[in-house]
Formats: structure tokens, C-alpha cells, sequence
């Protein structure tokens, strides 16, 4: 087959070690103007961090820098915010609502202690979605990491020569206003679109994936090769 | 309680044999309760155990400066849990 219809790798499970250090200070090479227009962020809480300090993934290559990690924007976690507030005044209910007859007045306090440990798990697995799905813009390669249930993860990659377009769209009233949509990524392959989800800015993240591209098509060298790395 | 022991309490008692019964199902209830809070509580150390496997995957495929204070809250909630299941035995015992 064509190595055109390989652009974007599934990769599953496999846990080796990260490769690469994180990037520990403001050693980030030089790019296109609108590139390093962004000054490096710190906060690893942000959901739109371009060239983020201390930060790598395990599969990354020598010299791979990442420029942009992008996660869903916070407010689309809003809906499972008051679900887990809701969930912890609920218990209040047994004043309206009392255990019935048979449920022996012993077993009351475990049943509310039950009812918080399910609210933790709760809110502990909706954390892990938000903050550990999420997508790379590396000088290499755009990156799309989910991780699907308690053990199982899906890395999708494609490599920023391979790529054929970039849309954005914003989607929904609080999308339009609070300026997050979704990007999608097509690469060369017939199938091959991978989507970055409710993210911060989009039109900046689309701008940021271009820039690299353009950088990309200046020459027939990767850019590491550029760098001379 | 041998069976005897209880049948003379509720003898004593002067219940009918509706109210003996009630009380009966209600025993059994009790008990079945109690064992499924103890299950609940075992299966919840079980997906505490699960969820610091999965902070380690997490966290060995994104490394961000945050890692080592997620995995902490990953092994409080096991602490938390063993502690809920400890707690539940000896409360039931």
C-alpha cells in the first residue's frame, strides 16, 4: 500500500518510559514569528498551553519539541461540576425523604459514607478525562491522546507533512461566546481526521497548525534536520 | 442466636405469627444489607487499586509537573477506601 495511506498511527497500550526529559526551562528553539510570539507557560492546569515547561509525553522523539498542548476547555466540564456538587448535597434529601422501614438504622451511616465514596469516584475519574486527554502540536507531529476507559488508551498521530487541512468550528451559545470549538485535523489518508475536542481558541490552535505546516513546506528537511539536531 | 433461644423471645413476646414474621423478613434484610455494604466496600478498594494503575498509565504517557500530586490523591482514595472497609467490618461485626 502506498505510504500515503499511513499518515495517522494507531498506537495501542505499550508502556515504555518517556524518552525525553520534560522541557525544563525556556530552551525552545526559534519558529516562525507567530510561533514565538508565544511566551512558554508554567501552568499545567491551562487548557491552551503553547510550549508548556515540564512537560513530555513517553512516546516522544529526540529533538521533538512540544509547541502547544491543548485540552477541553474548562467550562465544558461545567455540566459534571454541578453534577458532583448536586451529588453531595443530595444526602440533605433524607430530611424530606427518609430511609424507608425495613433499612436498618445501623447501615445509615454507611450507606452515606457509600454515597461520598462514589461522589470521590466520581470526581476523580471525571478529572483524569479532562486533564489527561489530551492534544499535542509538537515541531514534528500533531498528537491525539484519549484515554477510553479505566485502562486503555488511543494515540493517534500524524506527521505535520502529511497533513491536508485544518477546520475549525465552534459549536453551540457558550462555544460562540466563551471561544472554544473543535478542531479537525485531515491528513493524506482516505479516513484518516482526527478532531480536537471543545478546545480554547480554535482559530488559534488552526493558525498555530499552519504556521508549523508552511514552516514545514519552507523546506524538504524536517525541521529538527533544519535546527540541525 | 439458637433457634430455640429466639422463638421463646418472641413466645414471651405475645406477637402474632404476622408481626413474628415481619420481624423474621426484616432480620433477613438486615443481614443481606449488611452484606452487600461489605461487597460495596471490597469492590471499592478493588477500583481504588484500578484507578492508581490507571494514574501510572496516565501519567507515564503525559508526564506534566502535576503527576506525582495526582498519583498521591490516587493512593489517598485506596487509604480512604481500606480505611471505609475496615471501618464497615468492625461496625457490622
Amino acid at each position: 500500500m502506498p505510504d500515503i495511506f499511513n499518515s495517522a498511527d494507531k498506537i495501542e497500550v505499550a508502556q515504555p518510559k518517556p524518552t525525553v526529559d520534560p522541557q525544563p526551562a525556556n530552551t525552545f528553539h526559534s519558529y516562525s514569528p507567530l510561533i514565538d510570539s508565544y511566551r512558554p507557560t508554567a501552568n499545567c492546569w491551562s487548557s491552551f498551553a503553547p510550549k508548556p515547561l515540564n512537560t513530555a509525553f513517553n512516546f516522544q522523539l529526540d529533538g521533538e519539541e512540544i509547541l502547544l498542548l491543548v485540552r477541553q476547555h474548562p467550562l465544558t466540564q461545567m455540566r459534571l461540576f454541578f453534577a458532583i456538587l448536586i451529588l453531595i448535597v443530595l444526602p440533605l434529601g433524607i430530611f424530606f425523604f427518609p430511609f424507608p422501614d425495613f433499612f436498618p438504622p445501623k447501615l445509615h451511616i454507611l450507606a452515606f459514607l457509600g454515597w461520598f465514596l462514589l461522589v470521590i469516584a466520581f470526581g476523580l475519574e471525571a478529572f483524569l478525562d479532562w486533564f489527561y486527554n489530551v492534544n499535542f502540536v509538537t515541531n514534528e507531529r500533531v498528537i491525539d491522546i484519549d484515554f477510553r476507559s479505566l485502562l486503555f488508551r488511543d494515540v493517534s498521530t500524524a506527521r505535520l507533512d502529511r497533513i491536508e487541512d485544518v477546520t475549525t468550528s465552534t459549536a453551540g451559545y457558550l462555544g460562540s461566546f466563551f471561544n472554544f470549538g473543535n478542531v479537525k485535523v485531515q491528513t493524506a489518508g482516505a479516513t484518516d481526521v482526527f478532531e480536537f475536542y471543545r478546545v480554547p481558541s480554535p482559530n488559534k490552535v488552526s493558525e498555530f497548525i499552519n504556521e508549523l505546516i508552511n514552516d514545514e513546506e519552507q523546506g524538504d528537511r524536517t525541521p529538527i534536520e533544519r535546527r540541525g539536531g | 442466636m439458637p433457634t430455640f433461644l429466639f422463638v421463646s423471645e418472641f413466645a414471651q413476646m405475645n406477637l402474632t405469627s404476622d408481626q413474628i414474621n415481619t420481624i423474621q423478613v426484616n432480620d433477613v434484610i438486615s443481614t443481606v444489607l449488611k452484606w452487600l455494604f461489605l461487597i460495596g466496600f471490597i469492590l471499592y478498594v478493588l477500583f481504588a487499586v484500578l484507578a492508581i494503575r490507571q494514574i501510572e498509565i496516565m501519567s507515564n504517557t503525559v508526564v506534566t509537573p502535576l503527576s506525582p500530586k495526582i498519583r498521591l490523591v490516587g493512593y489517598l482514595n485506596l487509604c480512604v477506601a481500606i480505611a471505609g472497609l475496615i471501618f464497615t467490618y468492625l461496625y457490622l461485626r
